[in-house]
């Protein structure tokens, strides 16, 4: 992988790194820098790209890697609404784009909930639809690894619906 | 897998999935510059990438507060990059010292693409690319900015050539913040003569665009904008001038 491919793996796969690493938590104000640091750390790595992998895996591998670190290192904010407000674009479109940005920042605050592992299951199987084997391949862990914790998350996940839900009523 | 979502579950993920899925286009193509310039920086081949005086142009063309910064692979000390006065010189701007018109020959321009508005973090350190730096000596000035060659693209310049560059245009920025708009035009003289070609032609032209505006030669503001709007369109400063008198 040249540095001029790199170019065109961004091309291709710049909105897939940013959903992911939005998706896993990385701060708002923070994922441009994130995006750079996947891509330059793909750069650097290049030569431990193996043919058996698909690029996309590979690449959504690193974004767990920088994910987890913006995760761990930053200061968070009270106001994790940020991460997953609705953006302009998104305010102005239609009422079903809205309703999907709303949607958005709520699962979100409910992920926030999710151990990291968990979420990171989760959101690559719900949210990016990729299968048990790329996750697996992708964080490091066997599929039955991926399968329990993918289980685990969604039970989570559901129980909070059911909460939120709940709380919608009463209101 | 078992242990499926429960159809609420379902339809706020079904719903979620929908939404945030690409990077606004401005956005991206910005992130792509500065994915570029950290490869760039990364290489061994370069000592000192200058990124962004895009950034730099843009705060100074209105809007934004970009910091700038010049990343130097394998410099120790990171010092936090500075943020650029935001004063906006524009049309509206009282007229200081107008400068005599000079005929500018156009040329049409090339497109070149902007650098990296900053590098990736932990890539290096960085610094801030206006550099205190005593201010080149004067010189006459010529009007070989706009007839300085666009096409092609520049060879890599040297890491002092580029600092050099950097510190020139930083000049041209101050000079024209506080509305000194001789100083500037002689500080972009200075740059159409020392850098051919230019690392930084656009920025320089952008600028040249705000010394024109600021000095009431709207029509060579506007000529040279229309002409950088159509060779770098996708370059910040370029498209800060559309809030100047050239718009």
């Amino acid at each position: 992988l040249s540095e001029l491919n790199v170019t065109a793996l961004y091309d291709a796969h710049a909105d897939f790194v940013f959903r992911t690493l939005s998706r896993l938590g990385v701060e708002s104000s923070a994922v441009d820098d994130a995006v750079q640091q996947v891509f330059l750390m793909l750069h650097r790595r290049r030569a431990e790209f193996r043919n058996a992998s698909s690029v996309r895996t590979w690449i959504g591998g690193i974004a767990i890697r920088i994910a987890r670190e913006h995760r761990r290192g930053l200061v968070r904010h009270d106001a994790r609404l940020s991460v997953a407000s609705p953006t302009a674009a998104e305010v102005k479109s239609p009422d079903d784009q809205l309703a999907d940005a709303q949607s958005l920042a709520l699962l979100l605050r409910m992920l926030d909930t999710l151990d990291e592992d968990q979420r990171t299951v989760f959101v690559l199987t719900e949210l990016e639809e990729l299968t048990a084997p790329e996750i697996a391949e992708m964080t490091g862990v066997s599929v039955n690894t991926v399968g329990s914790r993918l289980r685990l998350a969604r039970k989570h996940i559901n129980a909070l619906v059911v909460a939120h839900r709940r709380t919608e009523e009463a209101l | 897998v078992t242990d499926d979502l429960n159809p609420a579950a379902r339809g706020l993920v079904a719903s979620a999935r929908r939404s945030g899925r690409t990077l606004e286009p401005g956005r991206k193509v910005r992130l792509k510059y500065a994915v570029a310039a950290s490869v760039a920086a990364s290489s061994a081949a370069l000592s000192v990438v200058k990124l962004v005086v895009v950034g730099a142009l843009s705060a100074a063309l209105g809007a934004g507060t970009t910091l700038l910064v010049v990343k130097t692979v394998n410099s120790k000390p990171a010092r936090p990059a500075l943020p650029l006065p935001r004063s906006v010189p524009s049309a509206a701007a009282p007229l200081a010292r107008p400068l005599p018109p000079e005929p500018r020959p156009a040329e049409p321009p090339t497109v070149e693409r902007p650098p990296a508005i900053r590098p990736a973090p932990g890539s290096g350190a960085v610094l801030p690319v206006v550099p205190s730096a005593p201010a080149p000596a004067p010189e006459p000035a010529t009007p070989e900015l706009a007839t300085a060659p666009l096409r092609g693209n520049p060879p890599p310049p040297a890491t002092s050539a580029l600092v050099a560059e950097l510190e020139l245009l930083r000049e041209v920025l101050l000079a024209t913040q506080a509305q000194r708009w001789a100083d500037a035009q002689r500080a972009l003289d200075d740059h159409a003569r020392r850098f051919v070609p230019a690392a930084l032609r656009s920025e320089a032209h952008a600028l040249q665009v705000v010394v024109w505006c600021g000095t009431g030669r709207v029509e060579e503001a506007r000529g040279l904008a229309r002409e950088l709007e159509k060779a770098d369109p996708l370059n910040p400063a370029v498209q800060r001038l559309r809030g100047t008198c050239a718009e």
